[in-house]
């Protein structure tokens, strides 16, 4: 349906399929799906590989603590909470530091939540095995930092490749935090998708949302191994 | 010389270790016989640093160990899983320690050829643990630690996972080795015929408390002792 | 190593949620909005039934969307074989975002949607005034259609990768063993254990629900709105005396979360904990 409508010229009511014109695509892209697939590209990786270090790192302290529920609720808080809210609390210190929108501030507000974002799924990665193969290391004579480097990130492989992959679609698909901080000057494809409903641009809108899956779509069939790992 | 004083644990409210004291010299094994929940998992830990003691001392050759980092101190604890870095094929789990000093890589390669060949295993280097049995896994894990020439060696129930079979070829294969490398150990069980085979030593661990025996006749004829109470089914046994 | 990973979490998780809260905190006094401060916008918040409502039926809705998807999800898991291959086109769903949700929504359920012109050519329905309101429709029919469709694929295909898991069909071969029929087998062991190991996961979606924006902005009723877009207007609306009672809003919402993040953390810990 989608499809259909990414080339449609008209829908009229009660017509069950629209007008079709192909060379529409060619509009779509122009447009301005093009542009905003690479600035959510240039938004999405960023975060996703930022988050994933950071995330990686930070998840670390949950190993072996006596507190890790506490630890984990920390980080399932801002996990947990609306992007567009958790932007309107922070909008104040992005509109002091000159961050509104600019890339590198929606990058910035994403990352307040991929970063926890990560932290929670690898904390399923921090588990009681792991904690003993630590402590096996340990006594070997290995530093914390040998055990990181040679254990826990060889361990960790498929882990991140998911958790990459989760942190590239959260971002790619993220709305709010985007329209807010980006103040509709940062046009990724969802931003692009409402302003176009908004716009009445029916064909640009559902082209949009094609670009805007293609993507994920591709992730998901690749990655499905490893999800089910 | 091993020497631990009056090491003592709580958890919350509950004494899990009261004033543990013991000694266990190079080429001896301490065997411990203890059931389930009585302690010896947390002393032993304590002992390798893993965890910190509420109060007491921990002594190598005099020099105290209470404060030296686990990575430093040169004891290595194995516990009943044999704990092989998955993503390792058997040969870099037993030179896995060495790698870590940094020795050289012929070094390296000499030493775990010559650990491969001690532990019958110089067919099975290249596997990774999930292709090995049970007791190959437990044998790489024992050459892992003896790679790294530890001071002491803790043994935390290391055959409990085992078939009787395996169990009994890997205590004479353990006798084997400590004959061959002389290490200190302490040997933690709840098994009285595996505390007898591995022992050089004995003592026995209940709720916490730590009983040392003089010799072989004082263990075995303890009246609180498993061994007794063991003898007395066999006797009984009609 | 242990310190540079807790430094990493304060900086990159504690101290921005905490100045986030705080900063709530101190908007929600009408320090920056008004003349002086005062905790008269909190009360407001109870005095003035609008957010207490659409409180209520944002809790509702995620209610209604996540009891529903389960239920439906655990049915059509007990009509499939217990051990599947679950299928590369069952995932597809996942590459649906909230938005893409929003716009198909819109495009299926409104007055001139494809749902409408199918009733209109099976002779339902003669003018799309006549197609029951199903957008901006004051029960939120579209916004909570719009929301099963995400979440029922994602419920699906997670207890069927759970009940593939080796230790569940060994409880299900025992009980069989044990004399229990193949209903009983579902009742007793495959649901519960399904509904017990999946609940970290309900909860998620629940909260995720809690917190939607973009659906209920295109397709949500006009009366009672989902709380989110509310406290988005409060606060981005012209009216700059509005502003500290949206912030308490924001506030009561964030205090809420951390709530439901506590008993997530629980669960999350009980079940995957070092």
């Amino acid at each position: 349906m989608l499809a259909a409508l990414s080339v449609a010229a008209t829908w009229e009511y009660p017509r069950l399929l629209p007008d079709v014109q192909l060379n529409l695509w060619s509009r779509v892209v122009v447009g301005g799906a093009g542009w905003s697939f690479l600035t959510s590209l240039q938004v999405a990786l960023p975060v996703a590989v930022i988050s994933l270090v950071l995330g990686f790192l930070s998840s670390y302290r949950l190993l072996g603590s006596r507190y890790r529920h506490v630890w984990l609720w920390m980080a399932l808080i801002p996990f947990c909470t609306a992007p567009v809210i958790l932007s309107l609390e922070m909008q104040y210190y992005f509109i002091r530091f000159g961050l509104t929108a600019q890339r590198i501030g929606v990058v910035i507000g994403q990352l307040l939540i991929g970063i926890p974002y990560a932290t929670v799924l690898f904390s399923l990665f921090w588990n009681a095995d792991r904690l003993k193969q630590e402590e096996a290391a340990r006594t070997l004579g290995c530093s914390r930092l040998q055990i990181m480097q040679h254990i826990h990130i060889p361990a960790a492989g498929g882990i991140m490749k998911l958790v990459f992959a989760q942190l590239f679609l959260f971002s790619w698909f993220e709305y709010g935090m985007t329209q807010m901080l980006g103040v509709g000057q940062v046009q990724t494809l969802p931003v692009l998708i409402f302003r176009s409903t908004q716009e009445a641009n029916l064909a640009l809108a559902a082209g949009a949302c094609v670009v805007l899956i293609l993507l994920p779509v591709i992730f998901i069939i690749f990655t499905r191994k490893i999800v089910f790992r | 010389m091993l020497e631990i004083r009056n090491i003592a644990k709580t958890f919350g409210t509950t004494p899990v270790l009261s004033n543990v004291s013991l000694q266990c010299k190079g080429g001896e094994t301490l065997s411990v016989l203890g059931k389930s929940g009585c302690g010896k998992t947390t002393l032993l830990k304590i002992i390798s640093g893993l965890m910190t003691p509420d109060a007491g001392t921990i002594a190598h050759n005099g020099n105290d160990l209470s404060h030296t980092p686990v990575e430093q101190r040169g004891i290595v604890y194995l516990s009943q899983e044999p704990l092989l870095f998955p993503h390792m094929t058997a040969a870099e789990n037993i030179s896995f320690g060495m790698r870590m000093r940094h020795r050289s890589k012929d070094e390296v390669a000499g030493a775990t050829n010559d650990m491969l060949r001690a532990l019958g295993l110089e067919d099975h280097g290249r596997k990774l643990p999930q292709a090995l049995s049970g007791g190959q896994k437990q044998r790489v894990a024992f050459g892992r630690a003896l790679l790294v020439e530890p001071k002491v060696l803790l043994l935390d129930e290391p055959f409990g996972s085992l078939d009787a079979g395996t169990r009994e070829e890997m205590q004479q294969f353990y006798l084997h080795l400590t004959k061959t490398y002389g290490f200190a150990a302490l040997f933690v069980t709840h098994d009285v015929k595996e505390a007898l085979v591995t022992g050089t030593t004995f003592a026995r661990m209940e709720s916490g408390e730590l009983t040392l025996f003089e010799d072989l006749d004082a263990f075995v004829n303890d009246p609180n002792g498993d061994v007794a109470k063991e003898r007395l089914f066999w006797i009984n046994l009609k | 190593m242990k310190t540079l990973s807790g430094i990493t979490f304060i900086v990159g998780i504690v101290v921005p949620a905490l100045s986030a809260f705080v900063l709530s905190a101190v908007y929600a006094t009408g320090f920056f909005h008004a003349q002086e401060t005062s905790l008269m916008y909190f009360t407001e918040l109870v005095e003035n039934t609008r957010f207490l409502k659409s409180l209520g039926y944002t809790f509702l809705l995620a209610t209604a969307v996540v009891v529903s998807s389960t239920f439906t999800a655990l049915k059509i898991a007990q009509l499939l074989n217990r051990r599947m291959e679950i299928p590369s086109w069952f995932l597809l769903p996942f590459a649906i975002p909230p938005v893409v949700a929003a716009f198909f929504g819109f495009h299926l359920f409104s007055g001139v949607g494809l749902l409408s012109r199918i009733a209109h050519a099976l002779g339902l329905i003669s003018t799309p005034v006549d197609f029951p309101a199903l957008v901006n429709d004051p029960f939120g029919i579209g916004t909570f259609a719009s929301h099963f469709m995400l979440c029922m694929p994602f419920f699906l295909v997670y207890f069927i990768y759970l009940r593939n898991q080796p230790l569940l069909e060994q409880l299900e071969d025992t009980a069989r063993a044990l004399g229990a029929s193949q209903k009983q087998v579902w009742h007793h062991i495959a649901r519960p254990t399904l509904l017990h190991k999946s609940t970290p996961l309900l909860l998620v979606f629940f909260v995720f629900v809690l917190g939607t924006y973009e659906i209920p902005l295109l397709l949500g009723s006009q009366s009672v709105r989902a709380v989110v877009p509310v406290i988005v207007d409060q606060i981005k609306g012209y009216n700059l005396k509005a502003i500290p009672t949206g912030y308490a809003m924001a506030l009561a919402y964030s205090v809420i979360i951390m709530l439901v993040a506590a008993v997530l953390s629980k669960k999350m810990n009980r079940q995957h904990g070092a």
